[in-house]
C-alpha cells in the first residue's frame, strides 16, 4: 500500500489527546491538594464530574450522529475543571447536572470541541450558581468541614465595613493561602499546586503565557492602585485556577498574541471590578465568561492586518 | 409535527416572546395570560374584520391598535376586579398585550382581508396556540424551577429547585433548546 | 526538533553508484519551457551529449547521463504526478564521453558573459527543489539590479543531508562555484547562510578562501530557514514581496548543489549529469548517493529490498515540502534532493480546537486556520506539522491559492 498525501509528511506527534492528557497531569497536584484538604468528597466530586462529562459527550455524539471524540479527553478535562470550581459540600447529583450542562449544552450544542463560545466548565459553574445559589456558596473549612466564609468573602465584608488592609491577614495568612489551607472551591485553594501544574504546562508549551500573565498582572496592578493587598488577591479565590486553566482554554480565547493580551487584560479588569464593587466576592468565573463573548471581536482585530 | 408547530406563534413564528419569557415562571400566570390574550385576539380580529370596509388603508394601524386597546382595557379591568392575585403576578404584561406582534400581525395579515367568521376562527386558534406555547414553557419552568404544577407540589419534597429555570436566562435557554429541537426535525415534505 | 532526522545520514559519505540499465531522462525537469529532443529513437548517445534543448529563455538544457542508445521517447510521471516527455536511454555501461565536450578556461579567467553562457550550456538549475534555471537567475532584466548573492546552505528540511555532505566533502568546489556565480550575477555582496547545526563545515569553507569575497551568516537551525523568502529576510534583512522573487529586492539565492555543479562543470567540461540524493527515512542503513539523473526511483541505491511492496509513504524531496509519490517508475531529476521512506500512517483530521499553534508556527505570520491571507503561503508545512488536530492546513492553502488563481 502506498500512502499518497499532501506535504508535510512529518508531524510533531502532539495531538489534541496529548494536550488534554498534559492538562490532566497538570491538574493532578491540585487534585491531591483538594483531597488532602477536603477529604474523600473532593475525590468523589471530581470523579462524578469527569464521568458525567464523558457520558454527556457520548450521548451528544449519539444524538447528533457524529463521531464521538471521547478519546481526545477534552470532556474529561472539562469535568475535572468544573469539579475544581465547586464547593466541597455540593451534593453529587448537582455536580453531575452541572457537568452535563457544561459538556452537553455549553460545548456540544454549540458544535463540539473548538466551536463552543463559552468555557464549558465555567458555564457549568454559572449554571449551578444560578440554580442552587445556597449550595454553591456553602463553603467549608479544610479538614473539619465546618461552614465558614472564604477569605475573599470575608475580605469583601471587611471592605464594606471599611476595615484596613491588615484585617485581610487575620482572615488567612499568605502561607495558608499559598498552600491552600483555606475555605474555597475544591481545586482553587492551593496556589502552590496550581502553580506546579501551570509550570508543567508552560514548560510543555501546552499553554501560552500571555493570557495568564496579562490577567494576573492587570489584577495585581488594579488592586494595588485601589489600595488593596495585591498579593492577597492574586492568591485567593479562583484567580490562579482561572488564569492558568480557563483563561487560556483554546476554544474560547483569542488566537493572536495581541488578542491574548487583550483578553487577559479584560478578564483582569472585570475580575477586579467585580471583587471591588460587585455583588459577588469572586469574579473570575463571570469575567472569563464575559470576555469569552468578545473573542470573535478580538480575533477580527488581527484578521485583516496581514 | 414540525408543520403543526409552525402554527404556534411562539415556536413557529417566534412572535410574542416578551410575555412568553416574562410570565411563564408559573403555570397559573401562563394560563391567565393565555386566556386574556386569546380573548383580546379573538375580539380584535372579529372587530377588525367587521369594520374592514370602514377602516381606510392609510390609518389602519392606529385603528387596529385602538380596537385592540379596547379589549385589553376590558381584560385589564376584569382581571383586576376578579383575580387580583393574577393581576399582581402579570402586572404590566396585561396592558402590554396591545403591542404584542401577534395581535397586529393577525389583524394586518388575516382579519383585514377575510370574513368575520374566518377572522373569529383565526383569532381563537392563534390564541389557543399561543396559550399552548406559554403552557409548555411554564410547565417545564415551574416544575423544574419550583417543583410544583399550578402551585401544587408535584415533585418529592426533597427536590431542590433548579432556580435557573425561573430566572430570565433560563427562559431564554429553554426557548432556545425547544426551537433547536424543533428545527432538528426533518422538514415535512 | 529535526536534529534526529538529520543524524541518520549526517555521517554517511556521498557514494557514487553505478547507473542502471535503463534511464528515463525527462525533457522538462525545470521551471520554464520543456526542452525539445535533439536525438531520435535508435540513435547512439554519449555521456554528456546534449539531447534536449530549446530556444526559449526560461528553460534548461538536458544531457545524456550515460552512453548508450535512445530506446524511445515516452511520457513519464514526474514526482508531482504530472506526465512529461522523457527519453529512455539504454545504458551500454561504457560511459563513453562525448567528444564535443568543451574545455573551459580556468575559473579565474572567465568573464560574466562567458559564465552566463556556460551556465546555460550545462543546463544548470536550482538544485534545492524548485529547479529554476540558473542562467535566468543570474541574468536579471535591465530594470532589476542584483547586488547580493546568497548561498543557501541552510538545508533546513529534516532528513536531507545532500548539501551538507557536499559542503563537508568538497568545500573548495562549492567556494569556487559560489565565486563564479557571484561573477555571473555581478553581485557586490556574497553571503553564505549556514544553519548553526552545520558549523563544522565552516572551517572547510574558510580554508577554501570563502572569506576573500563572502560573509558567512550563521542562522539558527529552525525550519524553514532555508525557504528563500525567510532566508533573504534573515541574512540581509530584505522583505521579498508576497508574490515576488528574491530578484525583486536585488538578491539571488543559489543552492549548494548548484554552486558545486558549476565548479565541477567548469573544471571538467561535463554538464549537469548527476546529483547527490539523500536516501533516508524509517529503514536501516540510509545514506547519501551520487545518482545519475534519469535513474528510476526503483533503481536508486540504498533503498531497502522490496520496499515497493511494503507499506511506505515514499517522499520525493524533503518530508516537509516534498511530494509523496504513488509509483516507483519516476525518475530522479535535477531537483531531487532526497528520497525519504516513511512508515505508512494514515490520519484523519479532527476538529480545530483553536489552539493557535499554527498561528504561532507560521514563519510568514499568516493565519493558517482560516483562508484569509493564505495566498502568500509558501507551503512550508509547519502549521500542519504542529496542528494537534492534524488538519490538512497546507492542502487547504493550496486549494485556496488554486481557486484564487482560476478566478483571475
Amino acid at each position: 500500500m502506498k500512502i499518497l498525501a499532501v506535504s508535510p509528511h512529518l508531524h510533531s506527534g502532539v495531538t489534541t489527546r496529548i494536550l488534554m492528557r498534559d492538562v490532566l497531569i497538570a491538574l493532578t497536584p491540585a487534585f491531591c491538594a483538594a483531597v488532602y484538604f477536603f477529604g474523600w468528597r473532593a475525590a468523589a466530586l471530581t470523579l462524578t464530574c469527569a464521568t458525567t462529562a464523558a457520558l454527556a459527550e457520548l450521548l451528544a455524539a449519539k444524538i447528533f450522529k457524529k463521531e464521538n471524540n471521547i478519546q481526545d479527553l477534552s470532556a474529561v478535562v472539562t469535568g475535572v475543571l468544573l469539579a475544581f470550581c465547586l464547593p466541597p459540600s455540593l451534593p453529587l447529583w448537582m455536580a453531575a447536572l452541572g457537568s452535563f450542562f457544561a459538556v452537553f449544552v455549553a460545548k456540544e450544542l454549540f458544535g463540539g470541541l473548538g466551536c463552543n463560545i463559552f468555557n464549558p466548565a465555567l458555564s457549568g459553574r454559572a449554571f449551578l450558581l444560578a440554580s442552587y445559589a445556597a449550595y454553591m456558596t456553602n463553603w467549608t473549612r479544610p479538614f473539619d468541614a465546618v461552614t465558614t466564609a472564604t477569605p475573599l468573602a470575608g475580605a469583601a465584608i471587611a471592605t464594606v465595613t471599611s476595615a484596613a488592609a491588615q484585617s485581610f491577614n487575620s482572615l488567612a495568612s499568605y502561607k495558608e493561602l499559598f498552600l491552600g489551607a483555606v475555605a474555597g472551591s475544591l481545586g482553587e485553594t492551593s496556589a502552590l499546586a496550581l502553580l506546579l501544574g501551570a509550570a508543567y504546562l508552560l514548560l510543555r508549551r501546552v499553554i501560552d503565557w500571555r493570557e495568564p500573565f496579562s490577567y494576573l498582572a492587570s489584577v495585581a496592578v488594579i488592586m494595588f492602585l485601589a489600595g488593596q493587598d495585591a498579593l492577597f488577591h492574586l492568591l485567593s479565590g479562583g484567580l490562579l485556577l482561572g488564569a492558568f486553566f480557563m483563561a487560556n482554554d483554546y476554544a474560547t480565547t483569542p488566537m493572536s498574541t495581541r488578542g491574548k493580551l487583550i483578553f487577559g487584560l479584560g478578564c483582569g479588569v472585570l475580575t477586579s471590578v467585580i471583587r471591588l464593587w460587585g455583588g459577588y466576592p469572586e469574579g473570575v468565573c463571570y469575567s472569563i465568561l464575559i470576555m469569552n463573548m468578545f473573542v470573535p471581536l478580538i480575533d477580527r482585530l488581527d484578521e485583516h492586518k496581514k | 409535527m414540525r408543520k403543526l408547530l409552525r402554527l404556534c406563534p411562539t415556536f413557529g413564528l417566534l412572535l410574542g416572546f416578551c410575555p412568553a419569557l416574562a410570565v411563564t415562571t408559573a403555570l397559573t400566570n401562563a394560563l391567565g395570560m393565555g386566556l386574556a390574550f386569546t380573548f383580546v385576539l379573538t375580539f380584535s380580529n372579529f372587530f377588525v374584520s367587521l369594520l374592514r370596509r370602514f377602516i381606510p388603508e392609510e390609518t389602519r394601524i392606529p385603528l387596529f391598535i385602538i380596537i385592540a386597546v379596547t379589549f385589553v382595557t376590558i381584560t385589564d379591568l376584569l382581571i383586576a376586579g376578579f383575580a387580583p392575585d393574577l393581576y399582581q403576578a402579570l402586572g404590566i404584561f396585561i396592558p402590554l398585550i396591545v403591542v404584542n406582534c401577534i395581535i397586529l400581525g393577525r389583524a394586518e395579515a388575516f382579519a383585514y382581508k377575510n370574513t368575520v367568521l374566518a377572522a373569529l376562527k383565526d383569532g381563537l386558534l392563534n390564541g389557543v396556540w399561543f396559550t399552548f406555547g406559554l403552557l409548555v414553557l411554564a410547565g417545564i419552568r415551574e416544575l423544574g424551577g419550583a417543583g410544583t404544577i399550578f402551585g401544587f407540589q408535584a415533585l418529592p419534597a426533597g427536590y431542590v429547585p433548579t432556580l435557573l429555570l425561573v430566572l430570565p436566562p433560563g427562559g431564554f435557554l429553554l426557548i432556545g433548546f425547544i426551537l433547536a429541537a424543533i428545527n432538528e426535525q426533518k422538514p415535512d415534505a | 526538533m529535526h536534529s534526529d532526522y538529520k543524524k541518520l545520514t549526517r555521517d554517511s559519505a556521498v557514494t557514487a553508484v553505478p547507473a542502471p540499465e535503463y534511464l528515463y531522462v525527462p525533457l522538462a525537469q525545470h521551471i520554464g519551457a520543456p526542452a525539445k529532443p535533439l536525438v531520435a529513437k535508435g540513435e547512439h548517445v554519449r555521456r554528456g551529449q546534449l539531447i534536449g534543448s530549446t530556444d526559449a529563455f526560461v528553460t534548461a538544457n538536458v544531457h545524456s547521463p550515460v552512453s548508450g542508445e535512445v530506446v524511445e521517447q515516452l511520457r513519464i510521471r514526474n514526482p508531482q504526478g504530472n506526465y512529461v516527455e522523457a527519453l529512455k536511454i539504454k545504458n551500454d555501461f561504457q560511459d563513453e564521453l562525448d567528444p564535443n565536450l568543451p574545455h573551459y578556461a580556468p575559473p579565474s579567467e572567465l568573464s560574466t558573459e562567458e559564465l552566463r553562457d556556460i551556465i546555460r550550456e550545462i543546463g544548470l538549475v536550482g538544485m534545492g527543489g524548485a529547479a529554476f534555471p540558473t542562467h535566468v537567475k543570474v541574468s536579471p532584466p535591465r530594470d532589476k539590479k542584483v547586488d547580493t548573492l546568497i548561498l543557501n546552505a541552510a538545508e533546513c528540511e529534516p532528513y536531507l543531508n545532500a548539501d551538507y555532505r557536499l559542503l563537508l566533502e568538497h568545500p573548495e568546489e562549492v567556494v569556487t562555484g559560489l565565486r563564479l556565480l557571484a561573477r555571473a550575477a555581478r553581485a557586490v555582496w556574497v553571503v553564505a547562510a549556514i544553519e548553526d547545526n552545520k558549523k563544522d563545515v565552516i572551517a572547510g569553507l574558510k580554508a577554501s578562501g570563502i572569506e576573500e569575497f563572502a560573509r558567512i551568516a550563521v542562522l539558527p537551525s529552525v525550519y524553514p530557514t532555508g525557504a528563500e523568502k525567510v532566508l533573504v529576510k534573515k541574512t540581509v534583512g530584505r522583505q521579498v514581496p508576497p508574490s515576488g522573487l528574491p530578484l525583486d529586492v536585488g538578491v539571488v539565492v543559489a543552492n549548494v548543489g548548484t554552486a558545486y555543479q558549476l565548479a565541477v562543470s567548469v573544471r571538467t567540461g561535463l554538464p549537469l549529469l548527476e546529483r547527490v540524493v539523500t536516501v533516508s527515512g524509517e529503514f536501516a542503513n540510509p545514506g547519501n548517493y551520487l545518482v545519475r539523473i534519469g535513474t528510476l526511483y526503483q533503481d536508486v541505491a540504498g533503498l531497502p529490498e522490496n520496499y515497493g511492496q511494503k507499506d511506505y509513504r515514499i517522499v520525493s524531496g524533503g518530508p516537509m515540502m516534498g511530494f509523496s509519490v504513488s509509483a516507483l517508475d519516476i525518475p530522479v531529476t535535477k531537483a531531487t534532493s532526497g528520497l525519504i521512506l516513511l512508515k505508512a500512517r494514515v490520519f484523519t483530521e479532527a476538529g480545530c480546537i483553536r489552539c493557535a499553534r499554527c498561528v504561532d508556527a507560521c514563519p510568514l505570520g499568516l493565519l493558517p486556520y482560516q483562508d484569509r491571507g493564505m495566498e502568500y503561503c509558501m507551503e512550508c508545512g509547519l502549521c500542519a506539522f504542529v496542528c494537534p488536530a492534524r488538519r490538512y492546513l497546507v492542502q487547504n492553502a493550496r486549494q485556496y491559492k488554486m481557486a484564487l488563481r482560476s478566478k483571475k
